[in-house]
C-alpha cells in the first residue's frame, strides 16, 4: 500500500528552505553529465532528502544588506566609462 | 605482495567521477527547480487580471489593488496626487515612467502593477555552500564617522557621501538630480536615496526610496526606481522581514502609474537638461506612504515594524549617494556616484539634492533638514552642504564622484 508523501515539509538541513515533494516531471534531461562540474559533498550540501527540491522561503537572490549574491561571477559594465 | 588489477582501479575511478558528476548535476537541477518554485509559487499567488509589457520588455501583472492585502480594505494617502513642482531658477524637469507616456498600455480600473522578472533570466547561485553560509558574512560596520543611529550593512564595502539629521519624525521630502550614473561590475551599485531610520542593534529599522542602477538586481545598466526596507538591521531579508521592491512582501502598490523597479528617464545631460526625482515619504493613517513626482506610489505598513523602530516614527532620516565596491577585484571600483562628478562642479555637471525638508509633527508640518554633511573618503566621493541656504532650493547638497583616481587609488 502506498505512503501518502506530504507535499511540503522544512528541510532538516536550512531553515530557510522548504522541500517540495517531485514526480517524474522533474527527472534530469537526457543528455552527458557535466564533468566540469564542481565536486559537491553531498553531507553537507544536501537540503532535502531523496523525492524533493528545495524551495527557498526568502527572495529568488540571496541578499546580504543590500548586495544581491548571484554565485557567479560578475560582469564588466560593456559601455565605457564617461569621461570625468 | 597483493596486487590490483588496474583495469579495476580505473573502472572505479571512473564510476566514482561519474557519480560525483551526476550529484553535480542534480543539484544544479535542484537549483533551477527551487528558483523556478519560487517564481510560480509567488506568481500563483497572484489574481492576475491581465498582463501588459512596457516598451523596455518589463512584463506586469495588473492585479486588484486589494488582493495584495488578502481583500483588506486598501488605504488611502494623505491628499491628493498633485503634479511636480518646478523652480524657476536652475530649472528641471521631473524623470518620467513608462507608464506614464502617452499610449502606455495599463490594466483596467481598479488594478496597479506588479513586475514579473522572467523565470529564464533569474540566475539561481551556483556554489551552494555561498547560500548556506549566512552566517560567515562582513560585519555590520558604520563609515567611521556616522551618526551613532546610522548602521549600515557591508562593511567598507559601501562607500558613501551622505547627511543626515538625528531628529524625531514621520516623514521627509525633497528632489533627487537622476543621472545614468555609470557602474563598472554587475554585482555593484550606485544610488542616491533617502533614509529614515530607527531602532538600535538588530532592532535597527529603515525605509529607503532612490533611484538605482544595479546589473544584478535590474538585469540592465539603466536608472531604476527602487525602494527598500529592512526591520532587522539588514540582517535577514524576506517577506515582511525586509528586502527590494516588490521581491518581498511589505510593500502595497497603490498607484496604476509608478511603481518600484520603474525604468526612470529621461535623465540629466551634462551642461543639458537637468531631471530629478521628487520623492516624499509621510507616515499616515498607521501606514508609511511614498509619494513620487507628485504620485502616491504605495506604502509600506507600519506594523512592518516594530515599537522601538519605525513603527509610529524614525529618529533619523539621511540624504546622500551610496556604493558598493565589490571587492572582488584587484583594484578600487571605478564605479561613479552621482553624475561621475565632483561637488565643486555644480550645476549641470555634478548631482544634487535639494528642497530638503522633514515631516516635524504628525499633522504634516514640515521643518528645514538642517543636516551635517559626511564623506569618508572625500577623493573618492564627496559631498558640500548647503543646508540652511535661504535660496529656492532652500537645504540642498551637492554630491558625487568618480570612484578610482589618482587621489583615491
Amino acid at each position: 500500500m502506498p505512503i501518502d508523501k506530504p507535499d511540503v515539509i522544512p528541510s532538516p538541513v536550512d531553515p530557510d528552505y522548504d522541500c517540495v515533494r517531485v514526480g517524474s516531471g522533474t527527472a534530469r534531461p537526457p543528455g552527458p553529465t557535466d564533468d566540469a562540474a564542481p565536486d559537491p559533498d553531498p553531507a553537507t550540501t544536501r537540503l532535502c532528502p531523496d523525492g524533493y527540491v528545495p524551495r527557498r522561503r526568502r527572495a529568488t537572490y540571496r541578499l546580504e544588506g543590500k548586495q544581491i549574491r548571484t554565485g557567479e561571477p560578475p560582469t564588466r559594465n560593456p559601455n565605457p566609462k564617461p569621461p570625468g | 605482495m597483493s596486487s590490483q588489477n588496474p583495469d579495476q582501479n580505473y573502472d572505479e575511478n571512473q564510476e566514482a567521477a561519474r557519480g560525483r558528476a551526476v550529484d553535480a548535476r542534480e543539484l544544479a537541477d535542484e537549483r533551477t527547480e527551487e528558483v523556478q518554485q519560487y517564481l510560480r509559487d509567488l506568481y500563483d499567488r497572484r489574481e492576475v487580471v491581465t498582463q501588459t509589457t512596457t516598451p523596455s520588455g518589463q512584463q506586469l501583472d495588473w492585479v486588484p489593488a486589494e488582493s495584495q492585502i488578502g481583500g483588506a480594505r486598501l488605504a488611502y494617502p494623505p491628499d491628493e496626487d498633485r503634479p511636480p513642482t518646478y523652480r524657476d531658477d536652475r530649472r528641471a524637469e521631473a524623470v518620467s515612467f513608462e507608464l506614464q507616456r502617452t499610449g502606455a498600455e495599463r490594466g483596467p480600473e481598479g488594478t496597479v502593477p506588479l513586475v514579473r522578472k522572467p523565470i529564464e533570466e533569474i540566475r539561481p547561485g551556483v556554489a551552494l555552500q555561498d547560500w548556506l553560509a549566512k552566517g560567515n558574512r562582513p560585519k555590520v560596520l558604520p563609515p567611521p564617522d556616522a551618526p551613532p543611529s546610522f548602521e549600515v550593512p557591508g562593511g567598507d564595502q559601501h562607500k558613501y557621501a551622505y547627511s543626515y539629521l538625528n531628529v524625531t519624525c514621520y516623514g521627509t521630502e525633497g528632489n533627487i538630480n537622476a543621472w545614468a550614473t555609470w557602474v563598472e561590475w554587475s554585482n555593484e551599485f550606485s544610488l542616491g536615496q533617502l533614509w529614515l531610520t530607527r531602532g538600535t542593534g538588530s532592532g535597527h529599522q529603515t525605509l529607503e526610496v532612490g533611484h538605482q542602477v544595479y546589473r544584478d538586481l535590474y538585469g540592465d545598466w539603466n536608472p531604476h526606481l527602487f525602494i527598500f526596507y529592512t526591520t532587522n538591521n539588514y540582517t535577514a531579508s524576506g517577506d515582511n522581514l525586509g528586502g527590494y521592491n516588490q521581491d518581498v512582501a511589505g510593500w502595497v502598490q497603490y498607484s496604476n502609474q509608478v511603481y518600484p523597479e520603474a525604468i526612470s528617464s529621461p535623465v540629466s545631460v551634462f551642461d543639458g537638461q537637468q531631471y530629478e526625482l521628487q520623492l516624499k515619504v509621510q507616515l499616515w493613517e498607521g501606514n508609511w506612504w511614498v509619494r513620487v513626482n507628485g504620485i502616491w506610489m504605495g506604502y509600506y505598513p507600519s506594523t512592518l515594524y516594530n515599537s522601538g523602530g519605525l513603527q509610529s516614527q524614525a529618529d533619523s532620516v539621511l540624504w546622500g549617494g551610496e556604493v558598493v565596491d565589490a571587492g572582488d577585484h584587484p583594484e578600487r571600483t571605478q564605479t561613479d556616484m552621482g553624475s561621475g562628478h565632483w561637488p565643486e562642479d555644480g550645476w549641470q555637471k555634478c548631482a544634487y539634492m535639494n528642497g530638503l525638508l522633514y515631516q516635524s509633527a504628525t499633522d504634516g508640518t514640515m521643518s528645514r533638514y538642517a543636516a551635517t554633511a559626511v564623506e569618508p573618503e572625500p577623493l573618492c566621493y564627496g559631498i558640500i552642504g548647503h543646508f540652511n541656504d535661504p535660496g529656492s532650493w532652500g537645504s540642498h547638497f551637492w554630491w558625487g564622484g568618480s570612484g578610482r583616481n589618482s587621489g583615491c587609488p
